[in-house]
């Protein structure tokens, strides 16, 4: 498997309730090189943001305990994880919801429905260069 | 109404008509009923020759000089004649086959036997003479004028035997002469003005009864044609040019619930007594009310997407409209019927919401096994043996096409409830097409086939549009093409009109569409052929949503084929879009 050295790898949380989600995109960024971190809902998912200071969050919004949004609200008003590009990836198409989400701070807005698994990947990269 | 009233009124008299007497008004019953009233008066002329020979019996056994008379006994055997033998023997049948025959007869009689009596009590000075007067008079006026003339004749018969007898038995020539000559000048006289003033009367109350016939008729098709649009079970109301509610059946007066009688609502506007909304908003009348269109342009039209507020509740409607049209050709008003389909409507959300759930409860999985599959597939994790790469590549494509019916059915789920939303943003449409020619690459290759995107030599500026939506439609249009193409390629190409719009055609050189089908294609659940279709996948959507997202984005879209040749899908789109819901309107 390509790009496997140790120093130059970044790290990527996804936040998604979902395990076959997560799954995926776990393996699918792990072949891309990076060291992914999985969180379950969106309590968890704050305590590794604070904890491991990842490069990129992929974020979920309707999650259980702590919602997307909320958890989004949190990361982008913390001085410790402000800089970290939130990609919400969600299957909720209401034009609000997106709008709420660039409020919030988020760095990209997708729909689960309408985004590919490639697209998402190449967002990724783009927004890690 | 008071009309309706009335004629509910005079349905239960026998009323005769030509047009409704088959619904509304029983020849036979009407036959009957004068057959009985018949029956009653020959009962009372039977009652009168009892009456008389009762009377005679009296004067038989008082006055000795009577039985001299032969007048008398005639008198008699005329009373009895008529009672005993002609109603006995005759009158019941013949006042069922021939009413006014037996009433007739019965009057006949009664006239020669009053005037043998007037004869018998003195001629023209007994008072008898005076009741024969008035029974002429009454019998010309009430049966027929031609009665004076028989009965005339009878009288002057009946006088000429008297004074025939008379001058042989008695010798009273000179007083019976005087009585004689103003017996005939007085009842002569009487006759003839009877005569005139009764085929005058007749004939006056030969048109009364025909007008009143033809009133009778019209109230009974007025009757009719209400009762008809009554018991419908549809709602039904009828508006004048003034736009005047003029008549609503109950079951209209059902849907909008009003508490108001029909009476109070006649001749108000119609939109304030059926408030049409369209998508909750109030409705632009002349643009987009069917009764409108079917006065103003003289068609009939439906539409099912409207509703009426009753109380604020909407009730969601069909309604149809055909306007009625005088002989001159001019719209006098126009008709609507409306079914009240809020539960249809209910039931139709309810499917369509269960359709968008179980879709994108599919669409976790369907991700799920598209993503893990598609790393395998691109041998991110290691090179695959020819069998396997096959048997992964096959299940990938399958996993693809599920996806794409689900995405599919998503969007109809969409369209459905009216909750396509269209979200417009910048678009270079020369990069997107080129990034969505890209997107097909390996499939186009797998193929065997081209796909070419023909840049415009002329850059084209940015559009104003939901770019999401425009790779749903290319993305099945060349999805399509593919799939009806076995060699030879497909050509995309893009140009900008004159009026504001651009145009993106995608030709293909596939097996074409015949003629007829064209019109069909762009329907709900149409595939052209089911047998190119059965190797060819599909839901038979796609084209159904392409049409409808156009049409959101103000667009058209359209098609050129030939059979065997290939097809050409051709779609515009205006520049910048005018974000508008109007596109949702279902027809």
């Amino acid at each position: 498997m390509p790009n496997k050295a140790q120093g130059g790898r970044k790290k990527i949380l996804i936040v998604e309730d979902d395990i076959a989600l997560r799954n995926v995109y776990e393996m699918r960024l792990k072949l891309e090189g990076y060291d992914v971190l999985v969180a379950a809902d969106g309590e968890e998912g704050l305590s590794t943001a604070v904890k491991e200071k990842p490069s990129l969050i992929v974020l979920d919004l309707m999650m259980p305990k702590i919602s997307g949004m909320d958890v989004l609200d949190i990361l982008k008003s913390t001085p410790e994880t402000k800089k970290i590009p939130v990609i919400v990836l969600t299957a909720l198409t209401q034009e609000s919801v997106k709008t709420k989400g660039y409020v919030f701070g988020a760095d990209e807005f997708m729909v689960k429905s309408e985004s590919k698994l490639e697209e998402i990947v190449s967002k990724i990269k783009s927004l890690l260069k | 109404m008071k009309k309706v009233k009335e004629a509910e009124r005079n349905r239960s008299k026998p009323t005769p008509s030509l047009l409704s007497s088959a619904l509304f008004f029983d020849e036979e019953q009407k036959q009957k009923l004068f057959v009985s009233s018949v029956r009653r008066a020959g009962r009372i002329f039977e009652i009168l020759d009892w009456f008389i020979i009762a009377a005679s019996l009296y004067f038989f056994l008082g006055f000795y000089w009577f039985r001299l008379e032969p007048v008398f006994l005639f008198i008699n055997l005329l009373a009895l004649a008529q009672s005993l033998v002609y109603h006995r023997l005759f009158f019941f049948n013949l006042s069922r086959k021939r009413p006014g025959l037996a009433l007739n007869i019965d009057i006949l009689f009664f006239l020669v036997m009053l005037i043998l009596l007037t004869q018998l009590f003195g001629g023209i000075a007994s008072p008898m003479a005076f009741i024969y007067i008035v029974v002429l008079g009454i019998t010309a006026f009430f049966f027929s004028p031609y009665f004076i003339f028989i009965s005339l004749l009878l009288e002057f018969l009946v006088i000429y035997v008297f004074i025939l007898s008379d001058l042989n038995q008695l010798n009273f020539i000179s007083s019976y002469n005087d009585i004689f000559i103003w017996e005939i000048i007085l009842l002569g006289a009487s006759a003839i003005l009877f005569f005139i003033g009764s085929l005058v009367y007749s004939k006056q109350k030969k048109e009364l009864l025909r007008l009143e016939d033809f009133s009778n008729q019209l109230v009974a098709d007025k009757v009719k044609s209400e009762a008809v649009l009554q018991s419908m079970s549809d709602g039904v109301f009828v508006v004048s040019r003034e736009r005047k509610l003029l008549f609503l059946n109950d079951a209209a007066l059902g849907i909008i619930k009003s508490k108001e009688s029909k009476e109070r609502l006649l001749g108000h506007f119609y939109g304030s007594v059926f408030k049409f909304r369209i998508e909750n908003k109030s409705l632009d009348y002349a643009r987009d009310c069917p009764l409108e269109l079917a006065i103003t342009e003289r068609k009939p039209n439906s539409r099912n997407d409207l509703s009426i507020s009753v109380f604020g509740k909407p009730v969601f409607v069909i309604i149809s409209s055909a306007p009625i049209i005088d002989a001159a050709g001019d719209a006098r008003g126009a008709v609507a019927i409306i079914r009240d389909i809020t539960k249809e409507k209910e039931m139709e959300k309810m499917q369509m919401e269960f359709v968008s759930v179980a879709s994108h409860e599919l669409l976790t999985p369907i991700t799920q096994v598209q993503g893990h599959l598609s790393m395998v597939v691109d041998e991110k994790i290691g090179k695959l043996d020819e069998t396997a790469s096959k048997l992964v590549g096959n299940a990938y494509k399958g996993i693809k096409r599920v996806s794409r019916l689900v995405k599919d059915l998503m969007n109809i789920s969409r369209i459905e409830r009216g909750a396509m939303k269209i979200n417009p943003v910048e678009v270079d449409i020369s990069q997107f097409i080129e990034s969505v020619v890209r997107d097909f690459k390996d499939e186009v290759q797998s193929e065997g086939l081209k796909l070419v995107f023909n840049k415009p030599k002329r850059a084209i500026p940015v559009v104003l549009t939901d770019s999401n939506r425009l790779g749903e439609v290319l993305n099945n249009l060349i999805g399509n093409a593919l799939k009806f193409t076995k060699e030879g390629g497909i050509t995309i190409s893009l140009s900008e009109k004159k009026d504001g719009f651009v145009v993106i055609a995608v030709r293909d050189t596939g097996i074409g569409i015949v003629k007829e089908n064209i019109p069909l294609l762009f329907n709900k659940f149409y595939q052209v052929d089911s047998s190119a279709t059965r190797e060819a996948e599909g839901t038979g959507l796609g084209l159904y949503i392409s049409k409808t997202i156009i049409e959101m984005l103000g667009g058209k879209i359209w098609v050129e084929s030939k059979l065997g040749e290939g097809s050409t899908f051709y779609f515009s789109i205006p520049r910048a879009i005018i974000t508008q819901k109007k596109g949702l309107a279902k027809k």
